[in-house]
């Protein structure tokens, strides 16, 4: 239950989405598991990450 | 008689006396009246100790609701529970708790069943780095159960398609070991199966304990177990402490934080993540928490603080901390952690 995400700062370190309603920060790490479930909605064409400072 | 071998069912040493076994004319292992095992060299099993690759299979440790009920909502994503294990239901809402065992086993996991739920799933992901050395052998999985309603718990073993990452309940990235059942009554019994992982199973794996339509009554759970090798072995306890430990490469709440004034509302600080986690974790602040510092010559607390931007590391972070008053920018301040355990950050690298 991803929603809401955005990417923060420049460079970009960090996305800030809801995960399951709850505000959270999640590295640009691919071993993090957060971070994978996201890339793999992404591809999937059912979440979309908006630009930092949108 | 010298060389040879000896065939033999039984072997008996008689009534008080020990049974001897020599190599090299020397003794080797005593059997003693009471069955207790001496070797004179070093014993080298097949598996190691430390051989429970289920980390808090007793469920000792419950950080996120330190013994508290939880509420698993059927139809959302799996919901951690007490440390290393998720849970998910569908039908309706069940509600999961730690709960106190029989005397040796201080703790279990049970779920209260509800009316309309149709399945309840508990499980864990074991990391590739603790688990890939089962690939192409026979693993043992060893599990305490009851069930108040139910006859039935399902097991179900998965790998990882690639290296630590199971995907999604609603897109899992996984593939199905095998799986069973075992036959449970009201009665706490412990039962195992062994299970033959493939060996493309380097990348991790994922044990799910299922039940059905738990309408009521209630489904525990404790002293989860999988090792190496074909014999159930008793359940492997560990020391408080390192099992603590254990946990918290995966989930931890961070209370030691340095910092100075950012702007008049925010303060910029590091916190520090110990042990080192498997990855830079994913962090939240923790709804209704309060955060306090002491500023110079000051004690200050607040309430309706925010957790406005955060860089995560695998044993750090840096964290801005917003939605304050009467910061002064470039002042230092240093984060006081409040009696009664005021956690106000999750960080979660669980898999």
């Amino acid at each position: 239950m991803y929603t809401n995400a955005q990417y923060i700062g420049s460079p970009s370190q960090v996305i800030r989405c809801d995960i399951n309603g709850v505000t959270s920060f999640v590295p640009l790490d691919p071993s993090n598991t957060d971070y994978a479930n996201i890339m793999q909605l992404v591809a999937e064409g059912k979440l979309t990450i908006a630009p930092a400072g949108a | 008689m010298s060389a040879g071998t000896l065939v033999v069912g039984t072997i008996n040493s008689g009534a008080s006396a020990p049974l001897v076994l020599q190599s090299n004319n020397t003794t080797a292992l005593t059997l003693d009246t009471s069955q207790n095992a001496t070797f004179a060299g070093t014993a080298a099993m097949s598996s190691s100790f430390k051989r429970n690759r289920i980390i808090n299979g007793n469920c000792a440790a419950d950080q996120r609701n330190a013994g508290a009920a939880q509420t698993i909502t059927a139809g959302a994503a799996l919901a951690y529970t007490v440390d290393r294990f998720y849970a998910y239901c569908t039908g309706a809402n069940v509600t999961g708790q730690q709960v106190a065992g029989a005397t040796a086993n201080q703790y279990r996991y049970q779920f209260t069943g509800a009316a309309s739920v149709t399945a309840i799933n508990f499980a864990q992901r074991i990391e590739a780095l603790n688990c890939a050395d089962l690939a192409g052998t026979t693993a043992t999985f060893s599990v305490d159960l009851a069930n108040t309603l139910l006859t039935t718990v399902t097991w179900t073993a998965y790998y990882a398609n690639t290296t630590n990452t199971f995907g999604t309940l609603a897109s899992p990235t996984v593939t199905s070991i095998s799986t069973g059942t075992f036959t449970v009554s009201s009665t706490v019994t412990r039962y195992n199966v062994q299970i033959a992982i493939p060996s493309a199973a380097t990348t991790g794996l994922q044990i799910v304990l299922s039940v059905g339509a738990q309408t009521s009554g209630t489904w525990t759970i404790g002293n989860v177990q999988l090792e190496a090798g074909s014999i159930a072995t008793p359940y492997e306890r560990q020391i408080y402490s390192d099992q603590l430990l254990q946990c918290q490469r995966y989930f931890q709440q961070p209370t030691a934080w340095t910092g100075m004034g950012d702007t008049t509302t925010g303060i910029s600080a590091v916190v520090t993540l110990s042990p080192p986690m498997r990855a830079a974790p994913t962090m939240t602040g923790i709804s209704g928490s309060t955060l306090s510092w002491r500023s110079p010559g000051a004690d200050n607390t607040s309430t309706s603080w925010t957790l406005a931007a955060v860089q995560p590391f695998p044993n750090g972070a840096w964290v801005l901390f917003g939605n304050l008053t009467t910061i002064v920018a470039g002042s230092g301040y240093q984060g006081r952690y409040l009696s009664g355990g005021n956690y106000i950050l999750n960080a979660s690298a669980e898999l």
